[in-house]
């Protein structure tokens, strides 16, 4: 009935949308600041107007409220990007960039750091280091166990990270139960949120996300091959186990990089794909660009919600994804299954 | 509502303590209603004691019942003579078989302490007294109750008499003066901060300030924009147990988004030794002398 929306005409108003969005999320807060001070603020950092407005207002727009806006579209697009891009290397809807193991295993590393202390030198960046440390350690193990000579089997390889998952989460309770008065430390960690990193964060993070993006839209006929069956695949001329590699390695740097800096986000990564293959159609060539695109703006408007509904407390933004995602995606599916 | 009962109750003990010796009571017990209205009937004459709470452990030991504990949990680590007793587990996790098989007249607990595992012990015949410590005033009353219960009242009633002679001092000093705009963080990231309705936003008070985050009840995760917001003068940390990592303060300093709030131009944060202000014991007093010379400084 519907014919399915020309996708550059989607990706054009998706921009807009998530300009709007992160416009939004800079202008909104605690503190009332106009619009037009606002875009002052920020236009002063490389045009000559000249300040009439306060050093603290201009450390809530520059400092705070700015660079959190671009964590969050940042941490969305890499979570939604590496969904769409696993589901489709699995064949699996259950698929989400945490999958392997890969939280887990940074959820361990975090609370090592927190509990113990290690890792003293780095300063604030010993948590998301850890974190992305063992992530990637995480997925290497369960890579290592589900191969099979050269070839990696698709259901070894989701049974493998069931088990190492399982066991590094054992780790974590382990350590939260060891930790005592520690505890809200990691407790924090595992909600998940984006509040109070500034730019190093965005810097540490942006490269990751970048690299990542460019790489996963440059194999998307790669991924569409894929979607018939590795060994359709085959026969079309796709090197099956080295694109296969070459994606587990992107997702693994790209997944570990935003949990090490967001904590463990949960929804974004699952759902944004499904939603935006509903909407336009399975092909990755506008599959990857609208999931980052979508997965952007559902994060910020999600870390905007959390920050003003009971402001000046802030949910843990994971609530919020899952709070109004799971409805819309639910609607979404009662709706499809109708019309079709 | 609450206090009137309580009172009496004291009154009861402390009078029934005036002219109670074991002698005069061959049967031997005493019977309480503890805070959560539970009867207990406890020996006349202590002597074996399992605190389950660091802040009962303290206030135990403030009125000279250390020598009667024999069992503590793993945080009760102060003072250094209830170091050494054996301990039974974490205030939450403790084994309640330990706990019996270490054969105490009195257990000790707090509203904090795993209720389920409390009726264990209960169920397995032995006294558990609960506490329910939110302000100063139940701290003084359970620094009496537990001196009528061991048999230190003297001790007991000095100390609370020295603890709130040094209270009123603070207090007093502290009236008058042009209210300093206070904040707590227990933890930086992200900033977890004592709001209304916690120990922390009542030391404050009694030190003459007045705590920014009020309006958020009890301890809340707080936007770093609101702390710019509201531009605190004096910033008051929890130091954290983990040594290895940075100091908390020094974390504060250099964090770029807060460097406009006055506390931090200033440099006007002091670090808390966090027991001092969870542990609701006899230290609370020391504590509220920090404040008192953090919010003054």
């Amino acid at each position: 009935m519907h014919t399915r929306l020309n996708g550059r005409h989607v990706i054009v108003i998706l921009c807009l949308v998530l300009a709007a969005a992160m416009l939004l999320g800079v202008v909104v807060g605690e503190s009332r600041i106009s619009f037009t001070r606002a875009m002052a603020i920020i236009g002063s950092t490389f045009l000559p107007i000249p300040a009439d407005w306060s050093q603290s207002e201009e450390s809530i727009i520059l400092l705070i409220r700015l660079p959190r806006v671009i964590l969050a579209a940042l941490v969305g697009a890499a979570l939604a990007v590496c969904g769409a891009v696993l589901q489709s290397l699995f064949r699996n809807p259950m698929a989400d960039p945490f999958l392997l193991g890969i939280s887990n295993g940074a959820a361990l590393g975090a609370s090592l750091v927190l509990v113990t202390g290690v890792g003293v030198g780095v300063g604030i960046l010993g948590v998301p280091l850890a974190a992305f440390a063992f992530g990637l350690g995480t997925i290497y193990i369960v890579y290592e166990l589900a191969r099979v000579g050269n070839r990696v089997p698709v259901t070894t390889l989701l049974l493998c990270g069931i088990a190492v998952a399982a066991f590094m989460s054992a780790g974590t309770s382990f350590l939260l139960f060891l930790s005592g008065e520690n505890l809200h430390q990691i407790v924090f960690w595992l909600l998940g949120g984006i509040s109070g990193r500034g730019w190093d964060y965005v810097l540490l993070l942006l490269p990751f996300v970048i690299g990542g993006s460019v790489l996963f839209f440059s194999i998307s006929r790669s991924l569409n091959a894929l979607m018939f069956g590795e060994e359709s695949a085959q026969y079309l001329g796709i090197e099956v186990e080295s694109q296969k590699k070459i994606i587990l390695v992107a997702v693994s740097l790209v997944t570990g990089a935003a949990v090490s800096v967001s904590g463990i986000i949960g929804f974004v990564g699952l759902i944004t794909p499904h939603m935006v293959r509903l909407w336009i159609g399975p092909d990755h060539r506008i599959l990857i660009p609208v999931s980052l695109l979508f997965g952007a703006i559902l994060l910020v408007l999600a870390d905007l919600a959390s920050r003003v509904l009971l402001a000046p407390n802030e949910l843990p933004i994971g609530i919020i994804t899952a709070l109004c995602g799971a409805p819309f995606f639910a609607y979404l599916l009662r709706r499809r299954g109708r019309e079709a | 509502m609450k206090p009137v009962p309580v009172l009496i109750c004291v009154s009861l003990l402390l009078v029934m303590a005036g002219c109670t010796t074991i002698d005069e009571h061959p049967a031997g017990t005493v019977t309480f209603t503890d805070d959560c209205g539970t009867t207990v009937e406890i020996a006349a004459h202590v002597e074996r004691v399992v605190s389950l709470a660091p802040s009962e452990t303290e206030i135990c030991c403030a009125v000279g019942g250390c020598p009667l504990l024999v069992g503590r949990t793993d945080y009760c680590t102060y003072p250094a003579e209830a170091a050494a007793v054996e301990t039974v587990g974490g205030p939450r996790t403790f084994s309640v078989e330990k706990v019996i098989g270490l054969e105490p007249d009195l257990v000790l607990a707090t509203t904090v302490t795993d209720s389920i595992r409390v009726q264990e012990i209960r169920a397995a015949g032995l006294p558990v007294v609960v506490f329910r410590l939110e302000t100063i005033e139940d701290i003084y009353r359970n620094i009496e109750i537990l001196g009528t219960l061991l048999g230190t009242s003297d001790d007991a009633l000095r100390l609370v008499a020295d603890l709130s002679a040094r209270e009123a001092g603070i207090e007093s000093a502290s009236r008058g003066g042009e209210p300093v705009s206070v904040l707590y963080v227990l933890w930086d990231e992200p900033l977890y901060v004592a709001g209304n309705n916690t120990f922390q936003n009542d030391l404050i008070v009694r030190a003459g300030g007045v705590n920014i985050m009020s309006d958020v009840e009890g301890y809340a995760t707080v936007s770093e924009e609101s702390v710019v917001n509201r531009a605190p003068q004096v910033i008051i940390a929890s130091r954290e147990h983990t040594s290895g990592l940075s100091r908390i303060s020094d974390r504060l300093l250099s964090r770029p988004a807060l460097a406009e709030v006055p506390a931090i131009k200033e440099n006007r944060i002091c670090e808390m030794e966090p027991d001092l202000v969870n542990r609701p014991g006899p230290r609370v007093i020391s504590a509220l002398e920090m404040f008192s010379r953090c919010i003054h400084a």
